[in-house]
């Protein structure tokens, strides 16, 4: 398969060594061709990209980059002319996992090590085949027909048929992979979370023999993996032979992977995910609790340390709830019938005076989707931090064609080396912008570069605002680099919101940016402390004793 | 029409991966107001949209067994719906409001949702029989 | 000798009909017994295969080591994997040994 690095325009610092790596790369077998492309989020790279591929028989892709979700959906659609099958493309973040987790040497390790794991995935998955599933699909050859997968079901979507084998009706199937990780014989696999693929990747960790654990992570899709990657983004730096795997959900590991990666060598298993169940696939964090501690168990009687099996949870910090007005409440429960999770439960409240049947959330359960407020007959049921008549003030923000004055703003637009200016009259913008009132608009050649920041900080002088609106591109790709320079740059007080550079856009985004900043910020999770602990452990536990 | 362009207010959940990105350099207007679900639109964000001067609103929410919440969208499926009806009873022209699911990154159908839209409204002219004139 | 089933780990399969430790034993030996939790119906019949213990999902079966081999402090315990046994075997003085067979044909994955 092909293995292709990203060669990043933007001025990094202390970028990778792309030699050095490309000669790593050049010892594993899997690899047939290594290249190093331009600029793959531009359409020239893809072009670039699109002419260097060979496809053929044995067509397998690897790109390793920054953002793997952007890159990932730009480059899907030109898969098929490649001539690559969906399962044998991956993309790795290296930028996040190898640059900004490990600086220094070790990131060189870490990037190598990320690479191997998707080349061994993708040559898996390659030896299984590809599939045209498109929900969990069941083995019947090796299902013994236990019926932990049709238990375990959080939305009943795993049924029995006559035989009593079980059968996932497609329709109903989330693509949450309880099923997955609830088999005992681990025939259950979803399209993109395959037992063999993940096995694979895991089995080529073996620790570089240096007194550094190596830990694999499983980190879930919807809140840990996006969760560490911001905080990464942050600066956070990761112990030192850690490696993560994304999963869809911590119900979804079977306890088999992580048996496989401890007689590999690993020396401890973490898995991130929620806390105090707030699993918004639901219970998966439950289940992967109960399993988890069986394991140990057993780990326990095999004298192997069971403190290198863990869970670690993650407070989540974004589910702020649902608000129930009791005045207004008249007890109807049609938001606990229209619920998803369960989070409501009729409740007795003294209302001026008289005793009145309500409905309460459940604080914990709920995850704030807002589908009892659109179905509350009355009104009294309201998301906090985006109420009804918030989401009509953006309404009008957005319908507006005159445009509202905000004062003490600041905007900064980027023009992208000049690649916009043919596209957007600056000056125009400019002019529009100031005329409602605000007073700050600077342009920028490159804000996905430190020096862009270091410029904007300079034209801002001693005055900082609060907020700061950006006018720029795709925030998911570059987003996170933006704020690290902007960080960096002596700007970390200053609330950054981004949006695309029109004006109307500006405006809804400075208009929401001042209600985001009520909400609080911070998760306040201990993650590096309880790493650090971690590690600590692991070394006077001593290696794995699988290792020779 | 002397240089108006139609403004189409799209209800796009967080969660189904489309944004102003997608569509390119066009000759209509969308703005993007995120809600956490498709499920979380309920008919009065519709008519305040509308009475506010949008000439067209576009729900986008995921496919049923993509959401997020999992059956937000399918409660979307069932207010929604029914708001056509009555605004079509109410002598709004029908292509005005449009709901479309999508599938994780299916931004194609986005974009050909939204062009189609917009070339209907074109035909059709500005929204005239729901706006309201704003007092400023 | 019986394997040893631990009770708080045995949730009987959630009380399925056959439980899978039923389903697998050769000799017929295994059921649910009281409490919906599983047994060994006749302790002498057993030959100490193992297929219960490899096919616990809960790893609640243990097989107690034969007195002539080892007895009560000595273990034989195997982990599950996707395609491959580990095995840990404790002998009566406490020393600890482990390895790894493999139960598929997977390739191997020497890719240095």
């Amino acid at each position: 398969m092909e293995v292709v690095l990203c060669r990043c325009p933007g001025a990094q610092e202390n970028p990778l060594d792309e030699g050095r790596l490309l000669e790593l790369l050049s010892k594993n077998k899997r690899v047939s061709k290594a290249v190093v492309i331009e600029h793959l989020c531009s359409a020239e790279g893809v072009k670039r990209l699109t002419e260097s591929i060979d496809g053929g028989k044995d067509a397998g892709l690897v790109v390793a980059a920054c953002a793997a979700d952007p890159l990932y959906r730009l480059l899907k659609p030109h898969l098929e002319t490649l001539g690559i099958p969906r399962q044998a493309f991956e993309v790795v973040p290296i930028r996040d996992w190898a640059l900004w987790a490990h600086p220094g040497e070790r990131a060189m390790n870490a990037a190598n090590d990320a690479i191997r794991m998707a080349t061994a995935r993708v040559k898996a998955s390659k030896d299984i085949g590809q599939w045209n599933a498109g929900s969990a699909y069941i083995n019947k050859l090796g299902c013994d027909k236990c019926k932990r997968c049709v238990e375990e079901c959080p939305v009943k979507a795993c049924v029995l048929d006559e035989d009593g084998y079980p059968i996932v009706k497609q329709e109903l199937c989330q693509r949450c992979g309880m099923c997955v990780g609830s088999c005992p014989k681990q025939v259950i696999s979803l399209p993109d979370l395959r037992i063999e693929e993940i096995s694979a990747g895991l089995r080529v960790l073996k620790g570089d023999g240096s007194e550094e654990p190596t830990i694999v992570a499983f980190c879930c899709e919807p809140l840990t993996f996006p969760a560490l990657t911001a905080k990464v983004a942050q600066g956070l730096t990761l112990p030192n032979n850690l490696r993560i795997v994304k999963v869809s959900c911590m119900g979804a590991v079977n306890m088999a992977l992580v048996s496989d990666a401890l007689s590999s060598g690993v020396d401890s298993v973490l898995f991130f995910g929620c806390k105090d169940g707030p699993c918004r696939l639901r219970q998966g964090d439950e289940l992967a609790a109960r399993r988890l501690d069986n394991l140990r168990e057993t780990l326990d009687r095999m004298m192997i340390d069971m403190s290198r099996v863990r869970y670690i949870g993650w407070p989540e910090a974004v589910s702020d709830g649902v608000a129930v007005n009791f005045a207004r409440c008249n007890g109807c429960l049609t938001c606990q019938a229209v619920c998803p999770f369960g989070a409501v439960e009729a409740a007795e409240k003294k209302v001026a005076g008289k005793n009145r049947k309500v409905a309460e959330r459940k604080e914990l359960t709920c995850r704030s989707c807002g589908v009892c407020v659109a179905s509350c007959p009355s009104g009294a049921a309201q998301p906090i931090g985006s109420s009804d008549r918030q989401l009509m003030d953006e309404i009008d923000a957005a319908c507006w064609d005159g445009f509202q004055p905000v004062a003490g703003e600041v905007v900064v637009l980027c023009n992208c080396m000049g690649a916009l200016n043919d596209k957007i009259d600056f000056s125009h913008l400019e002019s529009n912008l100031r005329e409602e009132g605000i007073d700050r608009v600077l342009l920028s050649d490159r804000l996905c570069a430190p020096e862009g920041w270091v410029k904007v900080r300079e034209a801002l002088g001693a005055e900082l605002p609060h907020t700061m609106v950006v006018g720029a591109c795709a925030e998911e790709f570059f987003g996170p680099r933006m704020r690290k320079y902007a960080r960096e740059a002596g700007l970390s007080e200053v609330e950054l919101g981004f949006t695309e550079a029109s004006a109307s856009e500006i405006f809804s985004c400075a208009a929401r940016m001042k209600r985001a900043i009520q909400v609080g910020q911070e998760s306040g999770c201990e993650l590096a402390v309880c790493l650090a602990e971690q590690v600590a452990a692991l070394k006077l536990m001593g290696p794995n004793p699988f290792r020779e | 029409m002397n240089g108006w362009r139609p403004l189409i207010i799209c209800f796009a959940c967080r969660h189904s991966g489309c944004s102003a990105a997608d569509l390119g350099a066009k000759d209509y207007d969308v703005r993007f107001v995120k809600v956490a679900c498709a499920g979380r639109v309920s008919p009065q964000f519709v008519m305040h949209a509308l009475q506010r001067g949008a000439d067209g609103v576009l729900v986008a929410g995921c496919a049923p067994s993509e959401c997020h919440f999992s059956s937000g969208a399918y409660q979307a499926r069932r207010h929604l719906p029914l708001l056509q009806q009555v605004l079509g009873f109410m002598g709004l022209e029908t292509q005005r409001f449009a709901i479309v699911w999508l599938e994780r990154a299916e931004t194609n159908l986005f974009r050909d949702t939204v062009q189609a839209m917009a070339e209907r409204i074109k035909l059709l002219g500005p929204n005239a029989v729901l706006r309201e004139e704003l007092k400023l | 000798m019986p394997p040893k089933v631990l009770l708080n780990k045995c949730d009987g399969c959630k009380a399925e009909k056959e439980p899978l430790c039923e389903q697998v034993c050769p000799g017929n030996l295994m059921t649910l017994g009281e409490g919906n939790k599983a047994i060994c119906r006749d302790d002498r019949d057993c030959w100490d295969c193992m297929s219960c213990t490899k096919a616990c999902p809960q790893s609640a079966i243990e097989t107690r080591v034969p007195y002539q081999i080892g007895y009560h402090p000595a273990k034989l315990i195997p982990m599950m994997g996707t395609n491959r046994i580990t095995w840990t075997c404790v002998d009566i003085n406490g020393k600890v040994e482990r390895w790894v067979i493999k139960t598929r044909n997977t390739e191997d994955e020497d890719e240095e």
